[in-house]
């Protein structure tokens, strides 16, 4: 282990610490909810892969270096995936935008029951009906 | 025997090209004696034994051999893209005052498959300040949270986005 090496890991770290730092910052500075989960997923991802990397450049052998892959492929793999599913649940309880967001292409997605869920309530109603009409001949 | 789609058997084959790079890779590290046993030099000579395999493939499957030059483009562009908005949004965030244009922007879509839906939203949600909000019901259309309207108008953004990613994406879904 020579003294470069040493040093160049730890500006990695060190810069992956500060991008973390950044992304947490931009948590209280940002306005809406939608734009902090954008510095979220983008900074605390990078800040991983930088930490990662120093990481492997510390150790230098290959066994880190495939965990580091791995860290970083599924990191990287999730993170916008969770981001997605947060993004989708906000919209289903309309948390607002900010005021100065351009919503002119926004139609709402919820736009009442889908084509499935009319087929099936079509089908409830059909055996209600049947039902209903068995019960007035049981009677009659 | 029914052949599988184009898209799904360049997927296999990209499995069966990472495996020999990797079995070349430790061949290497084990049996030549000046490949120097530390992560450099493992991912030196995964590249080469990588690189190999791909000028070789050249021979057996001459359609995967184009396939990998639309992918490595791909995620030549994203890489890129990846640390381009790490770039502004970390200026954005330590500068005062904010300079954000956000919009909302209803995108037509082109791709409806599974992998190709997913690949599109994953490499979204990381590159400059854009967010998937939802997909429509009939995956047509795709809604997307942007921080900055870049091009000025949504009409700009919209085609700057087509232009970028999904033509990409569609080169190697085709």
């Amino acid at each position: 282990m020579n003294l470069a090496t040493e040093i160049l890991s730890g500006l990695f770290v060190l810069m992956g610490a500060i991008l973390m730092l950044i992304s947490a910052v931009g948590i209280l500075r940002l306005p809406d909810f939608y734009s902090r989960l954008s510095a979220v997923t983008k900074n605390s991802t990078i800040g991983v892969v930088f930490i990662v990397a120093g990481a492997v450049l510390y150790f230098n052998n290959v066994e880190v270096l495939i965990k580091g892959i791995g860290i970083v492929l599924f990191i990287a793999l999730t993170s916008p995936t969770s981001a997605y599913i947060i993004g989708k649940a906000a919209i289903h309880v309309s948390v607002p935008f900010w005021p100065k967001t351009d919503k002119s292409d926004f139609d709402d997605l919820e736009e009442g029951p889908s084509d499935r869920e009319k087929e099936l309530e079509a089908k409830g109603e059909h055996l209600r009906q049947l039902l209903a009409q068995k019960r007035e001949r049981g009677k009659g | 025997m029914r052949r599988k789609p184009f898209f799904k058997r360049s997927l296999v084959r990209f499995l069966i090209h990472m495996l020999l790079g990797f079995g070349l890779c430790s061949l290497a590290m084990n049996y030549i004696p000046f490949v120097p046993e530390t992560a450099g030099g493992a991912l030196l000579s995964f590249l080469t034994a990588f690189v190999a395999v791909w000028l070789l493939s050249y021979l057996v499957a001459k359609d995967y051999f184009y396939w990998f030059i639309q992918l490595f483009f791909l995620c030549k562009y994203f890489v890129k893209e990846f640390f381009r908005s790490n770039y502004i949004l970390s200026r954005e965030i330590m500068t005062p005052g904010l300079s954000l244009t956000p919009a909302v922007v209803k995108i037509p879509l082109e791709i409806h498959t599974d992998y190709g839906l997913m690949a599109l939203v994953s490499i979204s949600n990381l590159t400059p300040g854009t967010l998937v909000l939802g997909i429509s019901e009939d995956r047509k259309y795709l809604f997307l949270h942007t921080l900055y309207l870049e091009g000025g108008s949504v009409e700009a953004f919209k085609m700057g986005y087509k232009a970028g990613f999904e033509k990409r994406l569609i080169k190697l879904l085709a």
